[in-house]
């Protein structure tokens, strides 16, 4: 508390100190060495002696130097290039910036940061260049990762231009070098050499041309003499005559063969000053006459342009991933970066970044302080078809979305009212296309650039390495193949950035996660993709429940495969009829694993019910007793893998499987905890090899399935691993990638959506909201990194009220009771996995094992209680939006030691403030006596110590985010306490106590 | 120094992390069955909160003591964590030369970093490393100035406790004091990191009572060799090398010591754990009695030492045997050691019964990057992560409270309560093996042994399945003994008259003239096996047996191993029989049989050998009619054994073996005419035959196998680089 009361201080200092006209700007301003336009540079200083800090008069900025005061001081040097649909766009001609100004509320949200060059500013040139990017990427030379940004690439080099188009402006990068000749010799003979450079430039040095001596100097560094006269040894003969054989015709001076691109460009400027004499036309006679042929390669150089197109609700930026040119042989690009930088916000502020980790996590500033920390996720979690996955327990990012909200400072405002005035401001970045190829990062300078940055990556070439030892002989193990993809995406990569300023159009985005949930949830319901949900009487509560799982059984000694029943149809039945008894109206099961061979199944080809499970005769009743009853049964069919493969399964794995970049199939992984690491499923479970299905099969499989199961009277369906797993095709005839695959997979959805009416998936990728109905597994926490500031439940806020979303089974949890609060703070509903007989069974295979307590008959009585206490808090809430969520500030209740040292610590200091008083009271009267006696008047000064009535209670404040508050529209409230302990919290004035991992509703 | 590599950490931490589970702890806790493979398990304890430095709030309450000098800027090096029998908690921060004294909910408390010593000279700590705390005193370990000094309760200063005078420390050793315990009678168990006779046990005023539970310094054979060849310079550089010093300590109720340490070779660690190892001579935590034996129970599955299921492969990213860098003793016997390569957390019960495991490695809440150490508040564990200056608050379950109450009953013997515990944890988790083990105990104590063995079988237990069905055996023999007696009568009549009218069969057959019935070549079988030398003779030149008969044979005996694997007693093959293949067991009985005759045969031919192929062919397979017979005897009888009767029946096995052997040996003597001498060579070569037909087998199916994937290579490359 008290440091950020002295920072504030300090800034606000700093404000009001950096407010007046200084005259020190050039002091203490390092001379930096890479000054591009010296005359430029040279202007400035001379300009900054006078100038305000950051404003330069002739126009001219110095990038590296220059800091700016305001937004405003930054605003000024940009010039406006559009207006449009209530947004100006504004543009910064050398660095390719773009600042977007809400014109009704003045907000303004940059692309970079303005203030990198600010006072104190201990920032780098090289960062500080990267901080002044809009675009970064990576690709690779040489099977090495080299990163490019556009400042260095493109801005200095005076590459990044402007275009006019349809409803916003198109800003296109040139990155890198062209190819061109220098004119340079590479090899010339000693006579031309004399004529043509060291003479003209020894004439310049006589006659004493400034620059004329260091250009000598320069140039006679790269040119050595290949002569055989003056060779010594017979070596030094051989071995010239073996890499230079035209000195058996003549002396020639070679120029030095690793000479860097930039050096031979500054040659070139010498020869072009010093040298008039020498053209090109000389150039290509050397070359003849030597015999030189240029080996250079071409550099790296890539061409692509981002476009800012304005319309009501906010600014898109958009990237063209057709228009990205460059040399796919030499360079392959690997990944781009599209406004790693947009509104960074500096670490001397408040505020933090969004990541939808999971529900959604933020990153406070202040939490993360000098840290440098950077955290990225893939969308929609891992891509099976590829080689090189890694992954831990972290949650997966479901929502195309990302935010940032950062507080910043006034000095205008801060002038005339003599305080600075702080406000938060934020945008919400959506991205609209391209969303299944990216990866989101939150990243953090920490002490070495002093921003937090959130953005998105996109690979526009899929590529995967694999080692070449599995399937190659090579020697040396670690020999890393690269390949990319044939299929290459072509589409575009959309941002659409929404800002948070409070009163947007009367929408009201606040500059928090709140705000950033509701405008993301109001651009869902306006493209259509959600819409309001109509409430039942009571919440439903999922149960899934396994069918059947082979065992190995022994007849007459003999083992035979048989199939176990888990769950019969009979048994739902009962298990239904069990639940209603005890009050419980809205139940649906999920049915795993009761078709096909039960749990390690084939492929949903055919539809064949287990037979021990009640066969076809069973299900067909089953359907009908939901029918009477109410109850929504799901079968649960997966398409993503392949279980077991089976003879006449309508599979052929080279048509269906999905191929890796070698052409293999490929499994998924599952983390294995002891060895910490993926391994293959088929390594736990030699039944279950989880064979990644190809996207292209899909609508294959699920119309002769279909054929077999719409003839049940067309209940519902599940597809859980559509919903969370996303997987593309490497297979060379024809490749998808991941938005492709995102494409069919919604295709599918739509179809089963009209086929079977609900549609049950897990997980929740964004592109299922159309289509699913119930999204089962959604994560209602974040993976909690320590880094974080806590989990918000973003998901919740966008879903709920549209959705029926439940977490993962109460029964696999930790801790069900902090599952169930997690519940109720996003708005879900509960499930569970039960099975009815025979669980030990699930026991012998390593895959399925992990379901350790599925047993109904145990679970019942929780699943009742759990149920019931959900039930009562939130069914009246199933139609209603989330409006708000807060952490709460609470306390611990104190134990009774501590009340009772509390006492002790109270009487303690009331004795000593007693005891001071009493030495006051003394002093005064000391002082009194002493003023009577000498006439003075010698004021006292009273003590100012008061006696303490309480001890300070900080120390029983609870950890922020351990309590928070959630409320739904309809202004009911919940305050959750996630404490093993009770706390007490205030809440809209009024004093709660909440239990030991509790809640209490409000209203 | 610090800064930086925190900040190649970060770094570090950059790496794409694709994301994949979801459960409300970050890691999955799990235990181990018999074979190696892990169990799921319901988390015994969850990540409560991370408490680092700013919730301990050194910052306000150095702000508010104006007396104390401590550098809040500067980097803390948090080393150890305990805590005290009043729930408090004391963490050692090496950097700062302080002990951090926190109440139960870890607000500091009081910051220890100076202190007055009996000379009324103010002095300090350098580099502190371990704290213990009993009822009256706290010890610091401050190493740097190597020695440990002690305080009361309330931190006032008492004494310092100097190095131990003692002739036993070699000349010039240093000692550097990293952990202390220190039992009832006030007696210092201390760890010097430097010292590798083991622990420091001495007295408050640094008398030395003497060093115990040294780690053996084993060595191995090549090791051995190696000595014999050093110099005396080189040997003493490699004791040094293979001194193990111990890193920890950690004290129980009455006085055992957990002592741990690293030092170990981790490849001689970890096969002693999958070796199953009882012995304690590569254990790296032992537990000690006063007087230093190690007195651990190891009756788990594997011996308490960690991970048991690791990496091999060399790009593996973590592999090899875990690194234990503390120990800590919790409620009711059990006790936890810290892997600190892998970041996880052992928990054993007092018979070595791995309980749980959990933890791993990250940046998430409940994760840590450098576990160094670990200690049990109540109900709480506290796992000190030294890379991010905190440690996590990891607090027990619900499922934890079931196995530590199911726990208790047993240590006090209350078994009936018990095995309601074992069920309710089962139910919870139908995985958890020791709890099966435990109703199948309790049940065989209440006499429910049928329903006993149920709960072992299902868990491939078979040690205390033995017992019940020793039981179940029994009660059957008293309630049936006289049907014993019967079936031995019986079958010994059915012998007798099978053997009687087997040679009343061969005798007619032996005069009988032209070709022999079927039965009659199968039953001759019994008459060769009697009687090799003229069983032989006739069979070969009176035309006894035939191939016919003698594939008959051969298939009989194949079916008798097939019967072997599928029925044999639960006791000896608990295991499931699923990669069965009726295949599988031809093979491994034509493929011997089958390579023996045909090396024999292209010997016995170069060597005067008189039997053809055909004649080689019959003659094993009639030497091979005691198998089947034996080997069906055994399968029936070991449905009938307890575990200590195996080897009875396994010894059937051995005398059909070597029976077979000798019929085979004189078989092949009689079929060729040879002497016994010529007949060794002859068989001698047929071995070494034998294996050459092999090694020409295996080299031409490697070459195959090259020659595929050389042709398959081509074509990948091909196609890559087309």
């Amino acid at each position: 508390m008290k440091i950020i009361k002295i920072l504030s201080t300090l800034l606000a200092l700093i404000f009001i100190i950096s407010a007046f006209p200084l005259a020190a700007f050039a002091e203490g301003e390092d001379e930096t060495e890479e000054v591009t336009v010296t005359d430029t540079a040279d202007g400035a200083d001379e300009e900054g002696e006078e100038g305000e800090e950051g404003e330069i008069t002739d126009g001219k900025v110095d990038y590296m130097n220059d800091g700016f005061a305001s937004r405003e001081a930054k605003l000024e040097t940009m010039t406006v290039v559009r207006e449009q649909d209530g947004y100006r766009l504004w543009y910064e001609e050398v660095t390719g910036e773009v600042a977007i100004e809400q014109m009704s509320t003045g907000e303004i949200l940059f692309t970079n940061p303005y203030d990198i060059s600010a006072k104190g500013s201990k920032i780098s040139t090289t960062v500080k260049k990267q901080l002044l990017s809009q675009i970064r990427l990576t690709y690779l030379d040489n099977e090495k990762e080299t990163e490019m940004y556009s400042y260095v690439e493109a801005a200095e080099k005076e590459q990044i231009h402007l275009k006019n188009i349809k409803n916003g402006i198109r800003v296109e990068y040139t990155l890198g070098d062209d190819a061109v000749q220098r004119l340079v010799p590479r090899m010339i003979s000693v006579e031309r050499f004399e004529k043509f450079i060291s003479g003209p430039l020894q004439e310049a040095v006589d006659e004493g041309v400034p620059g004329a001596l260091f250009a000598q100097t320069k140039m006679m560094g790269f040119f050595t003499e290949k002569n055989l006269a003056k060779a010594t040894t017979e070596k030094a003969v051989r071995d010239m005559v073996a890499t230079f054989p035209i000195v058996k015709q003549m002396a020639v001076m070679v120029c030095d063969k690793s000479i860097k691109p930039a050096r031979l460009k500054e040659l070139e400027g010498y020869i072009k000053t010093f040298c008039p004499k020498y053209t090109y036309e000389e150039l290509e006679f050397d070359n003849e006459q030597t015999g030189y042929v240029n080996t250079d390669a071409a550099p790296p150089r890539f061409t692509l342009a981002l476009e800012y197109t304005v319309s009501e609700d906010g600014v898109q930026v958009s990237l063209p991933a057709n228009g990205i040119s460059f040399d796919e042989e030499a360079y392959p690009l690997k990944e781009i970066s599209i406004l790693p930088y947009m509104g960074a916000g500096s670490s001397s502020f408040t505020g933090y970044t969004f990541i939808p980790d999971g529900s959604g996590t933020i990153i406070r500033y202040e939490d993360i302080k000098d840290d440098i920390w950077k955290v990225s996720g893939q969308m929609y979690g891992p891509d099976y078809a590829y080689h090189e996955i890694d992954a831990g327990n972290e949650q997966t990012m479901r929502m195309p979305v990302y935010g940032l909200v950062t507080q910043y400072s006034n000095p205008t405002v801060a002038l005339d009212e003599g305080v600075p005035v702080y406000k938060d401001s934020g945008f919400l970045a959506i991205i609209t296309e391209g969303d299944s190829m990216a990866t989101l990062t939150s990243e953090h300078g920490g002490s070495l650039y002093n921003y937090n940055h959130v953005y998105a990556t996109f690979n526009p070439r899929p590529s995967d390495s694999y080692n070449l030892a599995d399937s190659v002989s090579v020697s040396g193990s670690d020999a890393k193949w690269t390949v990319t993809s044939e299929r290459r995406y072509t589409g575009r990569y959309t941002i659409k950035f929404v800002m948070l300023t409070g009163e947007n159009g009367g929408k009201g985005y606040e500059p928090t996660y709140v705000g950033m949930a509701e405008a993301y949830r109001d651009h869902l319901y306006e493209e259509g993709v959600l819409t309001r949900l109509e409430a039942s009487d009571d919440l439903p509560l999922f149960i899934e429940s396994f069918g059947s799982i082979k065992t190995t059984k022994r007849i007459a000694s003999i083992p035979v495969k048989v199939d176990a029943p888990l769950t019969t149809f009979d048994n739902v039945e009962t298990m239904a009829n069990e639940l209603k008894a005890e009050g419980i109206e809205n139940i649906n099961f999920k049915l795993r694993g009761f078709a096909n061979g039960g749990l390690k199944s084939t492929m949903p080809y055919k539809l064949k019910w287990v037979g021990e499970l009640g066969g076809n005769g069973g299900f067909s009743d089953l359907v009908a007793y939901a029918g009477e009853n109410g109850v929504g049964i799901y079968p649960d069919f997966d398409f993503a893998y392949l279980y077991v493969k089976d003879a006449f399964d309508g599979v052929n794995l080279k048509n269906n499987a999905v191929k890796t970049i070698d052409d293999r199939y490929n499994r998924k992984k599952v983390y294995d905890p002891a060895l910490q690491t993926l391994v293959p499923n088929s390594d736990m479970d030699i039944d279950m090899d989880m064979t990644a299905i190809s996207p292209a099969s899909f609508d294959y499989f699920y119309s002769k399935l279909s054929s077999n199961y719409s003839g049940y009277g067309n209940p519902a369906i599940s597809l859980s691993t559509l919903g969370s797993d996303l997987n593309s095709d490497f297979n060379k005839s024809n490749p998808y990638h991941r938005e492709d695959s995102k494409e069919i997979t919604t295709d599918l959805l739509a179809r089963a959506k009209e086929d079977y009416g609900s549609v049950m998936v897990s997980g929740g990728n964004a592109y299922v909201y159309d289509y699913a109905d119930v999204i089962t597994d959604v994560a209602l926490t974040s993976s909690e990194y320590i880094y974080a500031s806590g989990s918000v439940p973003f998901m919740g806020i966008v879903l709920h009220g549209a959705k029926t979303i439940t977490g993962e089974p109460l029964n696999m949890e930790g801790d069900p009771e902090e599952a169930l609060l997690r519940a109720i703070e996003n708005g879900a509903t509960i499930n569970f996995t039960l099975s009815y007989q025979n669980t030990d069974k699930l026991k012998d295979s390593e895959y399925w094992r992990r379901y350790y307590s599925v047993s109904y008959e145990i679970w019942k009585d929780d699943v009742v209680e759990y149920y019931k206490t959900l039930n009562d808090a939130t069914k009246d809430l199933q139609d209603k939006l989330i409006v708000g969520h807060e952490y709460v500030k609470a306390k611990r209740i104190p134990d009774e030691d501590e009340l009772e040292a509390d006492a002790k610590e109270l009487e303690r200091l009331q004795k000593e403030a007693e005891e001071q008083a009493r030495i006051d009271a003394e002093k005064k009267a000391k002082i009194e006596r002493r003023n009577a006696r000498l006439g003075t008047t010698t004021t006292v000064v009273p003590s100012g110590s008061k006696t303490p009535t309480e001890v300070d209670t900080t120390k029983y404040e609870v950890t922020r985010g351990t309590v928070v508050g959630v409320e739904y529209e309809g202004g009911v409230k919940f305050l959750l306490n996630f404490n093993s302990f009770e706390v007490t919290a205030e809440y809209d004035g009024t004093e709660y106590t909440i239990g030991a991992m509790g809640f209490v509703r409000i209203g | 120094m610090k800064k930086l590599t925190k900040i190649l950490l970060g770094l570090l931490v950059a790496a794409t992390l694709l994301p994949l589970a979801a459960s409300a702890a970050p890691y999955t806790t799990y235990t181990y069955t018999s074979d190696g493979t892990i169990l799921s398990s319901p988390d015994a304890y969850v990540p409560d909160r991370v408490v680092d430095v700013d919730y301990m709030g050194i910052e306000d309450y150095v702000g508010s003591h104006r007396n104390i000098t401590f550098d809040i800027e500067a980097d803390y090096d948090f080393r150890d964590v305990f805590v005290g029998p009043d729930h408090k908690v004391y963490v050692v921060d090496g950097n700062h030369g302080a002990l951090l004294i926190l109440d139960r909910y870890y607000r500091v408390e009081k910051i220890l970093n100076k202190f007055v010593n009996e000379y009324g000279v103010p002095d300090t700590f350098s580099g502190p490393t371990g704290v213990f705390v009993n009822d009256e005193r706290i010890y610091v370990c401050d190493t740097d100035n190597n020695r440990i000094v002690m305080f009361d309760t309330d931190a006032n200063y008492i004494k310092i406790i100097e190095k131990p005078q003692s002739t036993i420390f070699e000349e010039g050793s240093i000692y550097k004091p990293v952990a202390v315990a220190v039992d009832d009678f006030g007696r210092l168990f201390v760890i010097s990191s430097t010292t590798y006779q083991g622990v420091i046990v001495m007295d408050e005023n640094s008398v030395f009572s003497g060093f115990i539970g040294a780690q053996k310094d084993t060595v191995n054979l090549w090791q051995a060799i190696m000595r014999r060849f050093q110099t005396e310079e080189q040997r003493e550089q490699s004791a040094e090398r293979t001194s193990k010093e111990l890193n920890n300590i950690a004290i129980d109720k009455d006085g055992f010591l957990y002592v741990t340490t690293s030092s170990i070779d981790p490849g001689m660690q970890q096969s002693s754990i999958t070796s199953k190892s009882k012995e304690s001579d590569y254990a790296p935590v032992k537990k000690l009695n006063s007087s230093g034996e190690d007195i651990m129970k190891r009756n788990g599955y594997y011996p308490p030492s960690g991970e048991v299921s690791v990496a091999t492969s060399t790009t593996a990213e973590i592999k090899g045997a875990s690194v234990i860098v503390d120990a800590a003793v919790g409620p009711e016997g059990t006790w936890s050691i810290i892997d600190q390569k892998r970041s996880k957390v052992f928990t054993y019960d007092d018979n070595g019964n791995l309980l749980f495991a959990f933890g791993d490695l990250g940046d998430q809440v409940g994760n840590v990057a450098k576990a160094t150490g670990i200690v049990y508040q109540d109900s709480k564990i506290l796992l000190l992560d030294k890379q991010n200056d905190s440690f996590v608050v990891y607090r027990r379950t619900e499922y934890g409270d079931l196995l530590l109450n199911a726990l208790k009953n047993d240590n006090d013997r209350k078994y009936n309560e018990a095995i309601n515990d074992w069920t309710e944890i089962l139910k919870r988790n139908n995985n958890y093996e020791l709890a099966y083990v435990q109703i199948g105990k309790a049940l065989y104590r209440d006499g429910k042994y049928e329903e006993s063995m149920e709960y072992f079988e299902s868990i491939k237990e078979t040690e205390n399945w033995s017992l019940s069905f020793a039981e179940i055996r029994k009660d059957w023999a008293n309630k049936y003994f006289w049907i014993i007696p019967i079936i031995i009568v019986a079958v010994f009549i059915l012998v007798v008259k099978f053997f009687a009218y087997a040679r009343k069969v061969n005798a007619r057959a032996a005069l009988k003239v032209g070709r022999k019935s079927l039965r009659e070549e199968l039953i001759y079988a019994f008459h060769v096996i009697f009687h090799p030398f003229d069983g032989f003779w006739d069979l070969k030149h009176e035309r006894r047996g035939s191939v016919r008969s003698a594939t008959i044979i051969l298939l009989i005996t194949v079916l008798a191993f097939f019967y072997r694997s599928v029925g044999y007693g639960y006791v000896a093959a608990p295991k499931d029989a699923d990669a069965l293949s009726i295949l599988g067991t031809v093979a491994a009985v034509i493929m011997p049989l089958a390579l023996f005759a045909i090396a024999n045969w292209c010997f016995t031919t170069l060597f005067e050998g008189e039997g053809s192929l055909k004649d080689i062919y019959v003659a094993c397979c009639y030497s091979l009619t005691p198998l089947p017979v034996f080997i069906i005897l055994e399968t029936i009888l070991s449905n009938f054994i307890v575990s200590t009767e195996t080897g009875i029946v396994q010894l059937l096995y051995t005398v059909a073996m070597l029976w077979m052997g000798l019929l085979l040996f004189f078989g092949m003597m009689i079929t060729h005419d040879y002497t016994i001498f010529k007949n060794i060579i002859t068989i001698i070569a047929t071995i070494i035959g034998m294996m050459f037909l092999m090694f020409v087998g295996l080299l031409f199916v490697a070459l195959i196998g090259r020659m595929w994937s050389f042709i398959r290579n081509i074509v990948v490359e091909l196609a890559f680089r087309s």
